[in-house]
Order: C-alpha cells, then structure tokens, then sequence
C-alpha cells in the first residue's frame, strides 16, 4: 500500500484514505470504507466554503482510530491560520466521524461545509480486477439521513449517512451553514453505517471484534490482549518496539468469521485479505503459539466446522479438504467467484493437523483433540486419498475450477513461483517439495495424537510406517544431486523441477530432511545465492526467473523466514536460526517495528536497506506473527511434557532478553536468555551479514 | 440428486441416523421451507450425532428460513449456505455455526463442473 494513504481497521472493516482524510476511490484503488469485501463508501470528500482542506498533520491514534489536523487551502504557499479542522474517525461497525472546526480569529466566521458522500459497492475481487458491476443503484433521503443502496435481485447493500448536526442532505452529499463566534468552534459527528439485507427482512451490520464497538471498550480491550501476552524487557530497544507492534497489528487483524461467536482469528492481511484463510491463519496461530494460544484454539474450531465432505469442483471442494479463503462479497454471493467457501489449496490440510498437536503441546488442550478427532482425521486420510494426484505417494495439486481457481495451491501462489532453472514452468499436477514435509509431520504427529488421545495405536502405527516410507522415498526422489539440495517440485512426469528455492527450509521445520542431508541445506540458505544479509530470498540468485522484486522469486518474506528458523533450531542449528533472526529483525527496525509481507532480495551491502515489495500487504498476518516466532526460536522454547524448555541462542548485539509470563500447560513460566551468538557489532550495521561502513 | 428438503429430512428422520459429521453437535435447529402459499417446518433434534425430526414449530438454536427452491439446492450441491445467506435467499436466525454444521450432512452432488451457478 502507498505510504501516503492513512488505514484503519477492525476485523474485516477498513477504512483506507488519503492523508487529508478524504476518500476519492478510483475502480481499481484500494482506497475507501469496506466491510464484508465489499466497498460501501468510495467516495468521502470534505469542503469549506468550496474549497479542499491542506493536512497539518495526521495522528494514527489507535489500530482502529485516527485524526486529521486540516487547514484550508491546498496548496503549501498559502495556508489561512485562523481556522482548523480536525477529523477523528474511528471504526465502529462502519466508521464515527468528529468533524471540528476551530476559529482562531476575533471575528465570527459564516462557513458552508460539505461532505460529498457516494459509494460504488464494489466487491473487492472487482477491485483488484476492475471488473463491472451488475446490479441498479438507488440514493434517497430519508428523515435527513443519505441512503445509498445497491440492489441485485435479492442482494441488497447500504451505505446509511447521518449527522448529530441539522444538515442539508441531497443525494451527493450533506452541507452545513456553519456560524462560529471569535475564538468558538463548531463539531458535529456523522456516522457512516453499512446494511446488508437478509432474507426475511433480517438485517446485518459489521460487527466489532470486541463485542462492543465504544472506544472504551475497544481501547479496554486492546489492553486486555496485550497485559495478557508475555513481557519482553531487552537491551535492545527496536526489538522492544517490534514486539509492541507485532501484538498490536495481532489485535487489529483479529477477525470474527460469521460463525466463531465470540471467538476471533487471525485475518491474513490489509487491505486483500481481510478474511479467513486456512493457510495464513494456520500459520500466524503457530508463530503466535507462546504468545496468545487463543487464536490457535479458534482457528482449528472454525476450520475444523468449515472442514469439506464433497467432491465439489467449482470449489475445488474435497472430503477432508481444509479451506483456503472465505468471501463475503457480490461475487461470492452470485457465484460468480468459488470463494463460499474455496478450498483450492493443498497444504492447509496438513498443516491443520500440525497445528493441533503443536496447540495440544503448549496448552494441554486435550478436550480440542478428541472433539475434533473426526476432522483431524479426515485431513489425514485427504492426504493419501484426494492429495496423490501423480499416483506416486506425494501431494500434489492441480485446479479443477479452470476459470476461477487457483493455479498455484501453494503458499507461493503467482503464476510463475514454481520453475525449473532455466525458467521453464512445469505442467500439472505439481508437488511442491514443502507440501511433502508439511505431509510427513502431520502424520507424524497425527500419530501421537492417535496413541495419546484417539486410543488407536494400530492407527498410529500406520501412521509412522507412513511417515517413515515418505521420508526416505523424498530423500531420494526430491534430492538434486549435482546441486544437493531438494528440488522445489516433481512435475508431472516425476521429474525433478530443479530451482533452489526457500522451500528447503520449511522441509527442516517439517523433519523430513535426513540428518546427513541437512548439513548442505543449511549451507545453502545461509550461502550467498539464497541469503540477502537481510533474510533468505524465495529464489536463489543465479535461477533464470530470479527477480530481487518478483513476488515469490527473489523477495524475502519475513514469514517464511521465521518457520526456517525453527527448522534450523529444530534441526541443531541454534546460530544460524540467529543470524536469520537477526537479519529480518534488523529489517523491521526500518519500517517502525511493522515488517511488511516482502522486501526485495537486493544484497543488504548494496541497498543498506531493505527495500519493500511495491504492493505489499501490510500489517499482514504472518509477517505480523514472524517476530513472535522469532522470539521462540532465539530463546529455544520448546513444549516438552508438562514442562517448558528454555534453551537460548541469541545474536550479540540483542544482549540480555526477558520474557515473562509464557502461557500454557505449566501455568506461566519467565524465559531469560543473552546474546552470545557473533553476528553483529552495533544495531543497524552488521558487517557479517554484508553492511560497510560508509 | 432430485431430492426435495422435505423428504431428505424425512428420510434423515426415519433412519433414526446418527450422524459422524455432527459427533460433536448438540444442539436444535429448525428449517421454515416456503414452497407457494405453505410453508413446512422441520425441527432436527442433534444430541452427540444422533438426529431426530419432527414438523415442531418450537424455539430452535438456530432457525433457517426460504425457499424450498434455496434448500434443494443447497442439498444437491448447487449453492452452499453461505452463498444462500449474502445473496438474501437464505434468512437465518440463532447460532449461524449449526448452519455451517448441518449443512455437512447434504449429500451434495458429486463433481458439478463450471463456474456461474448462480441458483
């Protein structure tokens, strides 16, 4: 996102705008009120006496509250100082708006201020696609309030306006005569409401993640979540900052699917991703873990409820099959997108058992695993029955939806992530080496749930054969010999795609990598085509569709970087884990502690900083949850019976770390750990990781 | 996959079922069908998987009402509760979760192809 456009957020309602306040949304700019994927104001325009407003400054007051200090006159050489305004605008299932204005003269002024409201109900699929709308649009004045309503047949959604000040309402806006004495000031509050039309004349509103949408109870509770967390305390001031920020943007991307009650997860990110999605939220309850297990206890309930049972292939829909992304909008609704559900991916179902063994191992949580033992189940059995789509024993995934699925089912989803050396694409089906690792833990771990809970050893057995088969076939088929290391993919035929990618990492996390094997790709992610100084790139320097700013092939994801430090700790490599810590720590240091989706994968000697991916997402959900992951691995926690393991390995320049009130079956347990780990000098300039001296 | 709401819940109900999907489900919920000028009501009773039904008009956990249109086709697979819910063809009253839940049981149809299934 531009870093001249001002957000707020609340679950999936947002508010993007310009640093004005103003919202003037083009068809295919991100800009605007959305709620449930769908644009409800694009147009949000404040005037006085006719003319545009200039930003003093912009206050971002709270995740879901900002204010905007205005002058007239919008040019920088002029600016009248005898009158401000100032805009607080808060979510609140829509959005609150104080509009004051202040004279500063020992003259009464007469002012006509106007607020130009419209809204183009875009989905947010046609947004991102400039796409046409379908249905009519009607605004009506009602009681002084400016309906703007949009109707599809049954599907009917409003924008409803309305002020605490009298105010002349037309059908493109509201006006108000304004009269404020020397030294007065004037305010009113406009409100700005969605409506989404049920049948049977229900109504539904956006609601607060927070139950109650009053700043109190919002700012109330933001402190709850954050007391509750464990305490850092450092020497090292950025991380302080970062982990405050990494709590706060967990907070606001909280998100309340339809059926989850009173219970949230994590969203996947501003302003797409608003929404749930079984990948980005499996993987942020597991970086978040040791922090706030809550989320991970929600998203296996509502993952587990939205779980598949039939072949479905507009929806890529299997029995067992864990859902990719839920939408709200026009497009879902009409089925004109496969997203109500979509389960066109092909690691969330894995990945969904491993997250309920590693939530078992932290919170002890055992009620969880046997409720849900059918659905755990269910994604072990996808993986042999649905997932094989070579005949080979290996996940694989190729779209049955041609027109509207997905691709790439993989966490490296563009069209081009996955290529050969030499550039080519390979057909379909493709297994993604990952999805093979990400298959051998849940059955691995499935296993002891099955002994431990499901009173089925015979099952659990199974599943270790299982298991076992995988691992040794994959360490043979999957390893590139002439480059040693394991291919990102088998194509269709079986054969090798041969590019060195990121993925090698997140095979050590999984445990799939023999032991004698792992040695080279440590060398690798550390080495020079695959490490940035910065963090590891998702493709390695020297592969033909290498590209520092492509999407998947050259960019560096904190998120992804944070599951291969596990791997590397997971695996006995304590001081490389810190060194990629410390590199993408270092990185959120530049964007204030909030760490974007991607950075581009330039040499850190040559930029001196990292430079962020134009489009990125941010606060994004993972990258969010990576610093919190980081946390983990540097001070070695690891669940171990009723116990909590605390075995530090810390970069120098981090010094001495605290963190108090780690949650989970033992109660609460403090982790202390100090930086012995050589791979930096002074913060912000690591010669080791490729920093000069000017 | 012709079955109308009516007689797959009927069906459902003279089966005495117990249901593996909905194990963990306890719970009541009501479908109000409108078919013309009538309007059939259904109460399952789910205790640990087990379903009972009945044409009880009582309070339900969660009560789904529309078109027998809406039902059929959400039993045959053609559109998901979901997609029924935003597009205002489906209203639903109570604990939507029991929605997501009951809707395990509809047979679906295997392999529908294409996009635009607009019901």
């Amino acid at each position: 996102m531009s870093e001249n456009l001002v957000q707020i957020l609340d679950g999936n309602t947002f508010v993007v705008s310009d640093t004005r306040g103003d919202i003037e949304a083009s068809a295919t700019d991100p800009t605007g009120l959305f709620s449930f994927d769908t644009r409800f104001l694009s147009r949000w325009v404040l005037t006085v006496d006719g003319h545009r407003l200039a930003t003093l400054s912009t206050d971002d007051l709270e995740y879901f509250e900002t204010r905007f200090f205005l002058v007239p006159g919008t040019g920088t050489v002029y600016v009248d100082a005898t009158l401000t305004v100032i805009r607080q605008r808060a979510i609140d299932e829509g959005f609150r708006e104080q509009l004051t204005v202040l004279n500063h003269d020992d003259k009464p002024i007469e002012l006509a201020i106007r607020v130009d409201a419209g809204s183009d109900f875009a989905d947010l699929f046609e947004v991102k696609d400039a796409l046409k709308k379908q249905g009519t649009y009607v605004t009506t004045v009602e009681d002084g309030h400016l309906v703007m309503a949009y109707e599809r047949g049954t599907f009917r959604r409003a924008t409803t306006v309305s002020t605490t000040r009298p105010a002349e309402v037309d059908e493109g806006g509201l006006q108000f005569a304004v009269h404020i004495d020397p030294h007065g000031s004037w305010t009113t509050e406009l409100r700005v409401q969605p409506t989404l039309f049920g049948a049977g004349g229900l109504t539904m509103h956006p609601r607060s993640t927070t139950g109650g949408g009053a700043r109190e109870e919002m700012l109330g509770d933001l402190e709850r979540w954050i007391d509750q967390a464990p305490r850092l305390t450092c020497d090292w001031d950025p991380l302080s900052t970062t982990y405050r920020r990494s709590l706060v943007d967990l907070a606001a991307l909280r998100f309340r699917p339809v059926i989850a009650g009173a219970r949230s997860l994590p969203a996947a990110g501003l302003p797409w991703f608003m929404t749930m999605f079984g990948r980005d939220s499996i993987f942020t309850s597991l970086q978040a873990l040791p922090f706030t297990p809550e989320l991970a206890s929600t998203t296996l309930r509502v993952l587990g409820d939205w779980q598949g049972v039939r072949t479905d292939d507009f929806r890529d829909e299997d029995p067992g099959r864990i859902v990719h992304e839920m939408r709200y909008g026009e497009l879902a609704a009409f089925q004109e997108r496969p997203h109500s559900p979509y389960y066109g991916n092909a690691d969330a179902t894995p990945l969904y058992v491993t997250l309920m063994d590693e939530y078992e191992l932290w919170t002890g949580d055992a009620d969880l695993v046997r409720d849900f033992e059918p659905e755990a189940r269910a994604a072990l059995r996808w993986i042999d029955d649905y997932a094989d789509l070579q005949g080979n024993g290996y996940i694989a995934y190729q779209r049955r939806n041609e027109q509207t699925g997905l691709e790439n089912q993989c966490w490296k989803d563009s069209w081009d992530s996955i290529s050969y050396r030499d550039g080519r694409l390979p057909g379909f089906p493709r297994a993604t080496c990952e999805l093979q690792g990400y298959a051998y833990d849940a059955k691995m771990r499935g296993a002891r749930l099955a002994r431990q809970f499901w009173n089925d050893p015979a099952y659990a057995d199974d599943l270790e054969r299982q298991a076992a088969d995988l691992k040794r076939r994959f360490n043979r088929d999957f390893w590139v010999e002439d480059g040693e290391y394991f291919a990102l993919a088998l194509d269709a035929d079986g054969a090798q795609v041969d590019a060195l990618s990121s993925n090698i990492g997140h095979l050590l996390w999984s445990g799939i990598v023999d032991d004698d094997k792992a040695p080279a790709i440590v060398r690798h992610l550390l080495g020079p085509r695959l490490f940035s100084g910065w963090g590891v790139r998702t493709l390695a320097e020297g592969e033909a569709r290498y590209n520092p700013i492509g999407y998947h092939v050259g960019t560096i994801w904190p998120f992804d970087n944070s599951f291969i430090a596990w791997g590397l700790r997971r695996y006995g490599f304590a001081t490389e884990a810190a060194r990629i810590a410390a590199g993408i720590l270092d990185a959120a240091e530049y964007y204030a502690g909030r760490l974007p989706e991607a950075f581009g994968g330039y040499e850190r000697s040559q930029t001196r900083y990292p430079v962020q991916y134009p489009t990125a997402c941010s606060p994004q959900a993972w990258s969010t949850g990576a610093p919190l992951l980081f946390l983990r691995t540097m001070l070695g926690l690891e669940p171990v019976g009723e116990h909590l393991v605390v075995d530090p390995a810390l970069p120098v320049g981090i010094g001495r770390i605290e963190l108090l009130g780690i949650p989970g079956r033992w109660g609460s347990r403090d982790a202390f750990g100090r930086g012995r780990v050589q791979v930096e000098s002074v913060s912000q300039l690591r010669p080791e990781l490729g920093d000069t001296l000017p | 996959m012709t079955a109308s709401i009516v007689e797959f819940l009927d069906d459902l109900g003279r089966r005495d079922a117990h249901e593996p999907l909905l194990a963990r489900v306890s719970a009541t919920v009501r479908f109000d069908i409108t078919d013309g000028a009538r309007t059939e009501h259904r109460l399952l009773t789910v205790d640990h998987g087990e379903v009972r039904v009945s044409d009880e008009t009582q309070m339900a956990d969660c009560v789904m009402g529309g078109d027998r249109g809406v039902f059929d086709a959400m039993l045959a697979g053609r559109t998901t509760a979901m997609a029924a819910l935003l597009r205002g063809e489906l209203a639903v009253g109570g604990d939507p979760e029991l929605l997501v839940l009951i809707q395990r049981v509809f047979p679906g149809s295997a392999a529908v192809a294409g996009e635009g299934r607009s019901s």
